[in-house]
């Protein structure tokens, strides 16, 4: 065995191909011009801020510099000091408040695509790329859809990366954007909105939501913008009936729907999965978004209902081997930023569903129920959310035939009251702590070193290994 | 009407000698359901007049139109025997003391080879059987399946020759011929006992023997029938011999001289076979009277057998007086009674020998011994064979039998699922049982408590269980043992609903569905779909039917019928295969190899087993199939799902902190063995060594997360460089035709992959018996294709066998399995294309 078994080349790392990105690099224009600079010289002044993060997504990074730089000129004067944040954990669109209270920084200004979920500790300005948009080929584009469009409602969605021109358009009034899709699509109505929307309090949503669910199935959607996750998180939620895409790259249309029956009944086989679960993890992949407590203890409080253990987990950004080290658990639940998609990966060993999933499978409330659409913002789940349905723990009825196993599931809901695992174990156990509430290791054939206190001479002290685990210094 | 009450039932309930739990078996159209109507008719809860036309246990609309029993059915009657025949029962644990009663708990059963697992579920709680022979077509295929499972079972048969009154009307076959016939089936009968029961064996000797009264010949449709012991009643005064004695004499080689008045033991010239002398020729007599018209004759015919008819029957003729006669003279009830309750065991007399067969546990515990001795005040062990539809939608009837305690309303019981293993929580459930009630076919009766020996229904337990299960009072109580079908679920269809809403309907109609059938079985697959899974088409046909009219209640989109494939190796791996954990610290080195011939199939039957102790299987290993003890002995664990036909194997020498990984690499393999790397189907048929390991010092670089998610890229390496196969599912086909269409039958089979092993002619009658394989992705649409180029005069009746290897190389694209592996990764949402195996394998 030589060392090398265990370190790679160094040269590996140097060699090893990235993913590539999936949509088109962006050029330093389009991130920075003088409008942004301008915006954010001006929040930073007005509010006065010292220590200013730029979060940047990882395509993004070329720039990164040169913006940094840029701004420090500019704020010369104010004794300002600039960091650059990348490598988000989770994902760039989620602001990164963690790395950023590691500075001590007291604002963030986030580039590039964002989820604009609500951020809880800092103020954060979101500076979005400008892309440019051939109106007239839009319109053209637009033009065969106008037959189907005639008479319906109508509701252009624009991608992030489009703000600007529906910034625009507000400054102008009426008659730019909107007016002309009118005249193209000559529709009943017409709706412009930006994709996806800034964090609002959830009431505003549910009225909203109650004014849109009228009509919202009869409508036709178009998405301006490439055929990414936000569309598909935006598709999913939104129930019409038809979608389209306009890629703003290529000016291209197609017509697509994701939120298929296919789409929904492969999903009910996680959701049985996520039933037949003895142990739930529940993965808080979120740094910033509201509300997250509040689902974890909702979902703690109805896997108990059913008897289903949770665990509690958060491994930093995800991956397969990091959560197969949780033998014990059946099914993750990922409480995390809409736009994380992972949940249709078949490199896990144990299956991950959303909250919505989850909730669909423990609450009763859904039992029977067919979603109309997807819920990926976990926040519409609570209380005041416009998906939110009330958790009876007297409904749950645990005795059920898995369609994933053929077997009953929900064994006694055991009435012994539940040991916390914070005792301290007696120290002949040479365990600090016992941990009986969420895995069981019972089954586990390893069950770790045994003591046999008394039975064996003591080991001789040796010198043991040093150094790092990639490379040991006695290999 | 009905000859009994409840309460005379509940009180019979206690006699437990005087008890019989029975199922009736045969052929499919053998008239099984006809027959059962004497019973119920003579029990009076159907009109004298109306049984062997009402099908009283065909309880569903569809059983009644198509005249095919889909499900089996129960119903308890009552009877009382006569002084006279109650001499005949002589076992003290055969019958109560001054008790006339008898309570005969009964179960119809279907005779369609798809419903075979209703038969496998009616044999479990009762323990005896009679077995119907339409004795035309004499012994068939799912006469000896179901023979072959009531042995297996350890249930006592009697044999019932049915359909006499076709023999004489349309074949018109004579005395001695007649009797021919019987005697062979008697004989293929006993043949096909001898071969599945030891004569030293607990049971004792279960041969069925007309001349001891264990067989019965007659007519279920005309409504009579006899014994031996019937006629040999008549003889006795007039020959003055005893009716035991008696009854040895009119059957085989015994003839009577008319002139001399002597028994001979030899055929010769004048002298007559008796059985046909005394038996058959008064028949044939009343027969030949009634439907020739010849008036006078039957007037004093029927002063001679003492049948007297009634007023209103007086007017008829023909087929109907034929009837009517008949069932004066020898009424099928009555036979069937006397058959039954003489021959066939009751539960005091069958539980001793059954119930190391039914329990799991130590034959010593308190349970097993009160299962042994059929104890009333024992604890109660209670097995639930089936459910059963109640009117309420969603709700059922959890039907078993009472091995020993009682079981009561409001009583409060352990109910525990088949994978409950003592000591642990899964599968056990705490409840009371909400109701016990009676089942009387298409009826139920309330009734307080049941006790052991008894067949009941209970209510509120439904929801506990999926099919069957255990309920039991006793804490440290093992279950019963599961059941064993002799059929599998091979044939698959997918559902939707037409309306994508309705799919929460769907999933519900899917949960019940699974219930209601003990063999079905109702899966939603990774990829979406909706399956259910059957024995055959007709099985299929019937569950898709209830669930879209009773189950589900929505309009569904079927899919055509598919099968489900396995996967496998042909060789060894022709390299070892290296995968490296995501940290690149652990190295695993495996190969795949096939397993030698048998070994899958015996790792099915449970000859080899998880359970087992590993020394004894290395060596079973090793004897029969060569493999070495030393590595034998290191199975890890079988897969997937930890019992299927595939395992892992240690082959290391000496590797450090390898225990340590052990249940990471089982979760690896159980993954892996569970969804293929062609088309994401289980694996069948494969061992997989670890030849050697190399691990991280620290044990977190060693964890799961870095072994298992490496266990699996190496063994879909090792699968990938050892030759992958599919196989596919194949039915062994029996066919029954006369002579002529046998030309047809080739034609159909070639063109359908099937080639048959054996054509035989069934000794004494035209027809010919052909056995076939045919896999079961080519018998869709069989029946009618066969019918069609037959005339209609060949039957199939297939029955999944075995596992076949698709010949090809999946790996080809211009192969069949290519192109069945990638409609199979279509449907499944997978990527279309073959495995790279550089994605799994690595370099050192």
């Amino acid at each position: 065995m030589t060392a090398s078994a265990f370190s790679s080349q160094d040269t590996a790392a140097l060699e090893r191909q990235t993913d590539s990105p999936t949509e088109a690099p962006v050029t330093f224009e389009q991130i920075w011009n003088e409008t942004h600079k301008k915006v954010s010289l001006g929040w930073i002044r007005q509010n006065g801020y010292k220590r200013i993060c730029l979060q940047f997504p990882d395509d993004y990074l070329p720039h990164s510099n040169a913006i940094s730089t840029c701004l420090q000129t500019a704020l010369a004067t104010e004794d300002c000091k600039i960091f650059i944040l990348a490598d988000t954990t989770y994902g760039s669109c989620c602001v990164d408040e963690i790395a950023a209270a590691h500075v001590e920084a007291d604002s963030i200004i986030h580039f590039g695509n964002a989820c604009r979920s609500k951020a809880s500790r800092l103020p954060v300005l979101y500076l979005y790329p400008v892309l440019p948009l051939e109106l007239s080929t839009v319109m053209q584009q637009l033009a065969t859809l106008q037959p189907a469009c005639a008479e319906r409602e109508v509701c252009v969605y624009l991608d992030i990366g489009y703000q600007h021109i529906y910034e625009h358009q507000l400054a102008e009034g009426e008659d730019t954007l909107h007016s002309q899709l009118r005249e193209v699509l000559r529709p009943k109505k017409l709706f412009i909105e930006v994709y996806p929307p800034p964090a609002e309090d959830c009431i505003e949503n549910k009225e909203q939501a109650e004014k849109e669910n009228a009509s919202t199935a009869e409508r036709i959607c178009i998405f301006i913008g490439a055929d990414n996750q936000r569309f598909a998180n935006l598709s999913l939620t939104t129930t019409a009936f038809q979608w389209h895409i306009l890629d703003g790259a290529s000016g291209t249309l197609t017509a697509k729907n994701p939120l298929t029956a296919q789409y929904i009944r492969r999903r009910y086989y996680y959701i049985e999965k996520c039933k037949d679960a003895q142990t739930l993890g529940l993965i808080v992949a979120t740094l910033s978004a509201v509300g997250y407590l509040d689902v974890v203890s909702r979902l703690q409080e109805m896997a108990k209902s059913r008897g289903i253990k949770t665990q509690l987990i958060s491994v930093g950004r995800i991956n397969p081997a990091k959560l197969a080290n949780f033998l014990e658990i059946d099914c993750f639940v990922l409480i995390g930023c809409p736009f994380n998609n992972m949940y249709n990966s078949k490199e896990y060993y144990k299956p991950i569903v959303s909250v919505f999933e989850a909730e669909m499978a423990l609450n009763p409330a859904w039992h029977m129920k067919y979603p109309e659409a997807y819920v990926t913002d976990f926040k519409q789940l609570l209380p005041e959310g416009r998906s939110f349905l009330a958790f009876d723990a007297q409904a749950v009825q645990p005795q059920d035939v898995s369609l994933v196993s053929g077997r009953m599931r929900g064994g006694t809901a055991s009435d012994e009251p539940v040991d916390s695992n914070t005792t301290v174990a007696t120290q002949a156990k040479m365990a600090l702590m016992t941990n009986d509430s969420g895995l069981t290791f019972e089954d586990r054939t390893w069950q770790g070193l045994d003591p046999a206190l008394g039975e064996t001479e003591p080991a001789k002290l040796q010198k043991g290994l040093s150094g790092i685990p990639i490379n040991y210094s006695h290999d | 009407m009905v000859n009994f009450t409840v309460d005379e039932i509940r009180g019979l309930m206690d006699k437990k000698r005087n008890i019989r739990n029975m199922s009736v078996i045969a052929h499919v159209d053998h008239g099984k359901s006809t027959l059962t109507d004497s019973l119920v008719s003579k029990a009076g809860i159907i009109a004298g007049a109306k049984a062997g036309e009402t099908r009283f246990t065909d309880t569903r609309k569809d059983e009644q139109e198509r005249c095919i029993t889909i499900k089996s059915t129960a119903i308890s009657m009552y009877f009382e025997v006569e002084d006279k025949d109650l001499v005949f029962i002589t076992h003290p644990d055969q019958r109560e003391k001054e008790c006339k009663g008898f309570l005969i708990n009964l179960i119809d059963s279907p005779g369609h080879v798809d419903f075979s697992s209703e038969v496998t579920a009616a044999l479990r709680v009762t323990d005896g059987a009679l077995v119907v022979v339409d004795c035309v077509s004499g012994v068939c295929v799912q006469t000896e399946t179901v023979l072959r499972q009531a042995i297996a079972e350890r249930i006592k048969p009697i044999l019932f020759m049915n359909k006499m009154d076709r023999a004489l009307l349309e074949l018109q076959l004579d005395a001695e011929e007649l009797y021919q016939t019987f005697q062979r089936i008697v004989e293929n009968v006993n043949v096909i006992i001898a071969t599945y029961n030891d004569d030293g064996g607990p049971m004792g000797e279960v041969r069925v023997d007309p001349s001891k009264g264990s067989v019965g010949f007659g007519s279920g449709l005309h409504g009579w029938a006899f014994t031996l012991k019937q006629f040999s009643e008549m003889y006795s005064e007039k020959f003055k011999i005893d009716v035991v004695k008696l009854m040895n004499r009119l059957w085989g080689e015994n003839f009577f001289n008319a002139k001399t008045k002597k028994w001979q033991k030899q055929k010769e010239a004048d002298n007559k076979r008796s059985f046909c002398m005394y038996i058959l020729d008064p028949i044939y007599k009343v027969f030949d009277a009634i439907m020739n018209y010849k008036k006078e004759e039957i007037g004093t015919l029927l002063e001679k057998i003492g049948v007297t008819l009634k007023h209103e029957d007086k007017d008829k003729d023909g087929k109907a007086l034929l009837k009517t006669v008949m069932r004066t003279w020898l009424p099928a009830g009555e036979a069937l009674l006397q058959m039954i309750a003489i021959h066939l065991p009751s539960p005091v007399v069958a539980q001793k020998y059954r119930m190391e067969m039914l329990y799991e546990g130590p034959h010593d515990d308190e349970a097993a011994i009160a299962v042994k001795n059929c104890d009333p005040d024992g604890p109660l062990m209670m097995y639930i064979s089936k459910m059963v539809p109640t009117s309420d939608k969603g709700r059922f009837y959890a039907f078993g039998r009472v091995f020993s305690g009682k079981v009561a309303t409001g009583q409060k019981c352990r109910i525990m699922g088949p994978n409950y293993t003592p000591g642990k929580k899964e599968d056990l459930y705490e409840k009371a049982i909400q109701r016990t009630i009676l089942m009387m076919g298409r009826y139920v009766e309330a009734i307080e408590d049941v006790p052991s020996g008894n067949i009941c229904g209970l209510v509120g337990v439904d929801q506990f269980l999926v099919k069957t299960g255990t309920i039991t009072t006793f804490k440290d109580a093992h279950n019963m043992k599961v059941m064993k079908f002799s059929v599998s679920p091979v044939v698959r269809v997918a559902v939707e609903p037409k309306n994508p809403a309705d799919l929460p309907k769907l999933v519900e109609g899917l949960k019940r569905l699974a219930k209601s059938d003990p063999m079905v079985q109702c899966i939603i697959e990774e990829s979406g779909e909706h399956i259910i899974a059957g024995a055959g088409e007709l099985h299929l046909e019937i569950c898709l039917k209830d669930l879209e009219e009773d189950h589900a209640c929505i309009p569904l989109k079927k899919s055509d019928p598919v099968v489900s494939y396995r996967e496998t190796v042909s060789e060894e791996s022709n390299q070892m295969c290296l995968s490296k954990s995501p940290n690149k610290h652990n190295r695993l080195l495996m190969k795949a190899l096939p397993m030698p011939d048998g070994l899958p199939e015996d790792i099915d039957n449970g000859e080899v087993s998880a359970k087992d102790d590993f020394k004894v299987r290395a060596r079973y290993l090793a004897e029969k199939y060569d493999y070495d003890v030393t590595e034998a002995r290191k199975i890890w664990c079988f897969g997937p799902d930890g019992t299927g036909p595939n395992f892992i194997l240690d082959c290391t020498k000496s590797v450090q902190y390898l225990n340590e990984i052990k249940d990471s690499v089982v979760a690896g393999f159980q993954w892996a063995s569970k969804e293929g790397i062609l088309a994401d189907e289980n694996l069948r048929g494969v061992r997989f060594n670890i030849y050697d390991v190399t691990l991280h010092a620290d044990a977190i670089h060693r964890g799961g997360g870095q072994i298992i998610p490496t266990t699996r890229r190496c063994l879909y390496a090792a699968a990938i460089t050892a030759s992958p196969r599919l196989m596919e599912p194949v039915y062994l086909c029996e066919i029954q035709c006369p002579e002529v269409a046998v030309g047809g039958i080739y034609g159909v089979l070639n063109r359908r992959r099937g080639h048959v092993f054996e054509e035989n002619q069934v000794v004494g009658t035209p027809m010919f018996v052909v056995k076939a394989y045919l896999p079961v992705n080519e018998s869709f649409g069989f029946t009618a294709d066969l019918r069609s180029n037959t005339g209609g005069q060949a039957f199939p009746q297939c029955v999944f066998d075995h596992w076949q290897v698709l010949p090809g190389d999946p790996c080809e694209p211009s192969s069949k399995p290519y192109q069945i592996v990638q409609d199979t990764r279509k449907r499944k949402g997978l990527k279309e294309g073959l495995p790279d195996l550089s994605q799994y394998l690595d370099k050192l």
